[in-house]
């Protein structure tokens, strides 16, 4: 199953928030959404969630447009808003009895599943605690249980790690793992891109409401950039390796860090593989050879200014 | 063998969540126990005093204390729990928690609902809990058994109203401001009728019911009276469900197609009450109230968005008829205005056609005269204002105020047209009736009618004009909708609002 995103587009007023938006998630997809503050993020997500309609545009599954008939859409869609639960009188297992009652499941299946999904999101225990007593993490996982009361093919998430503790983010990352495994396609927007990179499997990049980059984690961060960090490392002296380096077509910058050689190279894989030849040619001695793979940080940080509408 | 699980899980599964979610929290909160301890223990006072006082009182002791029993009973019901009711969906409201709901099964109607019976459930509990102590009342003097019933059922419907009301108006809640703001005008207004409805009731166990409704046509008073009680309440529900209603959701359209429908029925009744009174200034009552409703809501039509949306689009008929009668109830700023403009026609012509067919229906020329003013003039004002203040909005501060508060704009401008000429006459001491010019209820003054319904009419002129295209371009785009779903884009100039 395949959400398919085309041309997506929102106004405010005369402000764009989202223009010509367009990429897919499959199931079992882990997507990172990630963009700059206003960048647009929460209302695709909001689109997507069938809360608000785009100006254009259009959100297709199995080739039945949820813009148009939403209900198909929140069948296999689940949510999880950038804000947590806010209702303090009512206790985790009322509030998920709630939710389950909104998306009509009948009382034959509610108590069981209900249960299911309390153990899945470690909540058994928190069960009769009311959501005003829980912390930040406690009642993120309470949204992810509601979000996935009715078994949705995708989640969607608006920041879910944002507030909480190192540990409760630890346990978020292997509770998205095991839904992946599951089936789920996620599209996870938040700003901690060090944790998406080692989750996702694929991102969305977005400025300005403008898709910047989507590919798989491996494709953005190693061709995202012409010039590519070159490390080497040899057994006969790095300041020989250094001053030939220098003189090579393609290499700048060569920088000395500890054991190995930095450089900046330009060429293709093609060229890279020349390079190799010609330093064993050259009885260089060399032991390691490889590309410094950019990180989703170091990406994000590259190709977006920073600007929001 | 009946199998009760079964039918109870039956009975589960159907009932409304909004109402289990409620009930269980506010049975956890000390606020209804606390209320409902607080009552028992002043019924239980009340009526002891009352007893302790029989020997010694007057003959009315029973009808005094089934009074302050009652006054008790609406402070509760009337007063306290429609409140709150109001300020808890305010609330949720303020923190968008109701709109997770919009992406599971259940409607907007399902909410304002679930939230009403929930509510309902506590009065019928207070009241239930208060019975007794009334049907004692009676073995004091002065209590009239029927009566105490007839209050107790207007009394509940009133509370009925009164809940949906203040869910209406927490409905519109969206910020610290507007729930403050909207929470003072629903104390304001709860307050007040409380003291109204005590002074009526008190009035009824008094003197009787028919001091209220007449003794001739006591059973079509009441009637009437339930009527609108209930009309006025089903308006709010479907009012308060089109406010929560999702962005891009045909919401206007139940409210318009209720509104029509209760204006045709009001219509009837109006009617009949003429022809067995025999009395036609009824009528004038039906069209006053008439003209200043559909008025009021011309300023909402004016604050709707103004681009079709596909949830919209995808609602329209494709034949001719079914097209027209989608567009006249859809929602929608032009939609609106015609809609509005065609009732307060059609109330126009009702009267004009009612002097025209029957001569023991008619009235004097001056009447009719007066009330084409008022009608024309009124409505004039109202419409040249919402226009003006939609083209204000839109060419110039669409960047700051968002389409839903054209409204405000519209107060404004009214203001401004109204206040600003009379400034202009204190400065230049002068007191002309020109200077009143701008006020829309100038109309009401014979000095100035004239002249300020002639100055309505041209600004209604002037209004329609500078915003032809807008109101056209609108119309263009519902008849050719199908053509818009096809290329799935509207135009560009359709700017999206934020809703």
């Amino acid at each position: 199953m395949v959400l398919k995103i085309r041309n997506l587009r929102k106004h405010f007023g005369p402000t764009v928030a989202v223009q010509n938006l367009s990429f897919d998630i499959c199931d079992g997809d882990i997507i990172g959404f990630v963009g700059p503050n206003g960048a647009g993020k929460t209302t695709t997500l909001r689109i997507l969630a069938t809360l608000d309609e785009p100006t254009c545009g259009d959100i297709e599954l199995d080739g039945n447009s949820i813009i148009e008939k939403p209900e198909i859409g929140r069948e296999v869609i689940g949510f999880v808003p950038d804000g947590l639960p806010v209702q303090s009188d009512i206790n985790v297992h009322e509030y998920l009895d709630f939710f389950a009652r909104a998306y009509g499941i009948k009382s034959s299946r509610r108590a069981k599943l209900i249960e299911d999904l309390e153990a899945f999101t470690n909540l058994t225990d928190k069960r009769e605690k009311l959501l005003g007593s829980l912390s930040k993490g406690m009642k993120q996982r309470v949204s992810i249980a509601r979000a996935l009361i009715h078994d949705p093919k995708f989640i969607l998430m608006d920041e879910p790690a944002a507030g909480l503790d190192p540990r409760a983010r630890i346990e978020l990352r292997e509770l998205l793992r095991v839904l992946a495994r599951q089936g789920k396609g996620i599209l996870i927007s938040s700003h901690i891109l060090s944790e998406l990179s080692e989750i996702c499997t694929s991102a969305v990049i977005i400025e300005k409401g403008e898709l910047l980059k989507f590919g798989s984690i491996d494709e953005i961060t190693t061709h995202e950039s012409h010039v590519r960090k070159l490390i080497l490392k040899t057994v006969s002296g790095l300041e020989e390796l250094s001053r030939f380096m220098i003189l090579y077509p393609g290499i700048e910058n060569p920088v000395v860090n500890g054991k190995f050689l930095e450089v900046d190279f330009s060429g293709d894989d093609t060229e890279a593989a020349a390079l190799l030849k010609e330093l064993i040619n050259k009885d260089h001695k060399i032991i390691e050879f490889r590309f410094k793979q950019q990180n989703l940080e170091s990406v994000f940080m590259n190709i977006t200014k920073g600007e929001v509408q | 063998m009946i199998n009760f699980a079964g039918i109870v899980e039956k009975i589960d599964d159907r009932l409304n969540p909004i109402i289990v979610k409620e009930l269980r929290q506010v049975v956890r909160g000390r606020f209804f126990w606390g209320v409902l301890v607080l009552f028992l223990g002043f019924q239980c006072a009340v009526l002891s005093l009352s007893i302790a006082d029989r020997g010694m009182s007057n003959s009315s002791v029973g009808a005094d204390t089934l009074t302050f029993l009652f006054a008790i009973l609406f402070l509760g019901c009337f007063t306290v729990i429609p409140l709150y009711s109001g300020f808890r969906f305010a609330k949720e409201r303020g923190e968008s928690s109701e709109e997770l709901l919009f992406i599971t099964t259940i409607t907007p109607q399902s909410i304002i609902r679930g939230k009403f019976a929930a509510s309902m459930a506590f009065v019928l509990l207070i009241f239930s809990a208060f019975a007794p102590f009334m049907a004692m009342t009676f073995f004091l003097s002065g209590v009239d058994m029927p009566m105490m019933f007839l209050i107790l059922f207007l009394g509940l419907l009133l509370c009925g109203v009164a809940t949906i009301l203040q869910i209406a108006l927490g409905s519109l809640a969206r910020d610290v401001s507007a729930f403050n703001l909207l929470r003072g005008v629903g104390l304001f207004i709860q307050v007040s009728m409380f003291f109204t409805l005590t002074s009526m009731v008190s009035d009824i166990i008094r003197y009787g019911a028919s001091r209220m409704f007449g003794l001739t046509n006591f059973q079509l008073a009441l009637t009437t009276t339930v009527f609108f009680i209930v009309g006025a309440g089903y308006f709010l529900y479907l009012a308060a469900a089109a406010v929560v209603s999702p962005a891009g959701s045909n919401r206007m359209y139940p409210v318009r197609r209720f509104l029509t429908l209760f204006w045709l029925l009001s219509f009837a009744f109006t009617a009949y009450w003429a022809y067995i009174t025999s009395e036609v200034q009824i009528f004038f009552a039906w069209s006053f109230i008439s003209i200043i409703s559909l008025n009021f809501m011309l300023v909402v039509s004016v604050s709707e968005r103004d681009y079709l949306t596909r949830r919209v689009a995808k609602e329209i008929p494709d034949n001719f008829w079914g097209s027209r009668y989608a567009f006249f109830f859809s929602s929608g700023a032009a939609n609106g205005l015609v809609w509005c403009l065609a009732l307060i026609g059609g109330t126009i012509a009702a009267i004009t056609l009612l002097d025209q067919i029957n001569a023991s229906y008619a009235y004097s020329s001056s009447t009719l005269s007066e009330f084409y003013q008022f009608a024309f003039g009124f409505s004039a004002y109202i419409f040249a204002y919402s226009l003006i203040a939609s083209f204000i909005r839109r060419v110039f501060l669409s960047e700051y105020i968002s389409v839903r508060n054209t409204w405000v704009v519209a107060l404004i401008v009214c203001a401004v047209f109204a206040l600003l000429p009379m400034f202009f006459g204190i400065f230049a001491g002068s007191n002309s009736d020109v200077l009143m010019i701008g006020n829309p209820f100038s109309i009401v003054s014979h000095r100035s009618r004239d002249l300020g319904t002639t100055f309505a009419i041209a600004m209604s002129i002037v209004a329609l004009v500078i915003n032809f295209p807008w109101l056209l371009r609108q119309i263009k785009e519902f008849f050719a909708a199908s053509q818009v779903l096809s290329h799935a884009e509207s135009p560009a100039e359709s700017l999206e609002e934020s809703e």
